[in-house]
């Protein structure tokens, strides 16, 4: 263990981390000074099953998840037919795409540069709609620990990760014209 | 089948496999509609970068990182930390030192 190199060695790759799932530049900050603290504090804990860095991002992720928790019971969440849905502004009365809706052919994307776009999308969506994304797409979560965490419906939250796609999808395209 | 069915037939085949009926459905729809085809692709891109990029032990998040001040600020929280937990642990092991420094900071 080397804690004393923790933030040259690792703190970008922390925070970067962290503000993709974040969204917000301090907050991430302050989740990754909270994840490097406690691992200061906890590090008679570690076992060495696995690498100062693996262990490191798991403390992280917890950070992220339990912000995620917190914020999911502080601000009561939306019902589903009160939350914003895309599929409003994506589908006419019968079901059918709206005009300009992914009208045109994708160009060539630089998966690096389609990062960016996406990060700025994924922040964009509904709250609610953001968590249950990151928490299951980007944390890779099980579905049902999800649902327990965050007392909804394995049906609620299927919703509210078609319309995070859906939503996602529409700003990407939005910002990067096909 | 409508854009808007096949759309949530879509975004569900990421999670889980459609049944054989609902793909070729969907595969039905795709040959007379190019949005919908279009909608598929992006999603597609979407999830590989996520997939691309979701894992620390992946490629290197591409980023802007933490600027100077904030990891000259971050690096110092953290040694006040590490030097205080030391100097607990060394009380804990030899409870005579912090007599000692306790008498030294009276006097």
């Amino acid at each position: 263990m080397d804690p004393q190199n923790w933030v040259s060695r690792y703190g970008d790759q922390l925070y970067n981390y962290a503000v993709a799932r974040l969204g917000n530049h301090h907050l991430a900050e302050e989740v990754v000074q909270e994840a490097l603290l406690d691992a200061v504090r906890s590090m008679a804990k570690f076992k060495g099953q696995s690498t100062e860095k693996t262990w490191l991002f798991g403390i992280l992720k917890f950070k992220i998840a339990d912000h995620y928790r917190r914020q999911w019971k502080l601000k009561r969440p939306l019902s589903l037919s009160d939350e914003a849905n895309p599929e409003e502004r994506l589908f006419d009365g019968n079901g059918k795409w709206i005009e300009d809706a992914f009208g045109g052919t994708l160009g060539n994307l630089e998966l690096s540069e389609l990062w960016q776009v996406v990060q700025r999308c994924l922040h964009a969506l509904p709250r609610n709609q953001a968590c249950v994304f990151v928490l299951s797409v980007l944390e890779e979560k099980k579905r049902e620990d999800i649902c327990n965490e965050l007392a909804i419906s394995a049906a609620n939250l299927s919703v509210r990760l078609h319309r995070a796609r859906l939503g996602l999808a529409k700003c990407v395209a939005e910002q990067w014209p096909m | 089948m409508t854009d808007q069915t096949a759309a949530e037939l879509i975004t569900r085949r990421i999670d889980q496999p459609l049944s054989s009926g609902e793909q070729a459905d969907l595969d039905d729809h795709f040959a007379h509609c190019e949005r919908t085809q279009n909608f598929s692709e992006l999603i597609t891109r979407i999830q590989a970068c996520l997939e691309k990029y979701r894992s620390p032990e992946g490629l290197e998040q591409p980023g802007a990182g933490l600027d100077a001040i904030t990891k000259e600020r971050l690096q110092r929280r953290l040694l006040e930390v590490l030097t205080a937990n030391l100097e607990l642990r060394q009380v804990a092991e030899d409870p005579s030192t912090y007599t000692s420094d306790e008498k030294d900071k009276e006097d």
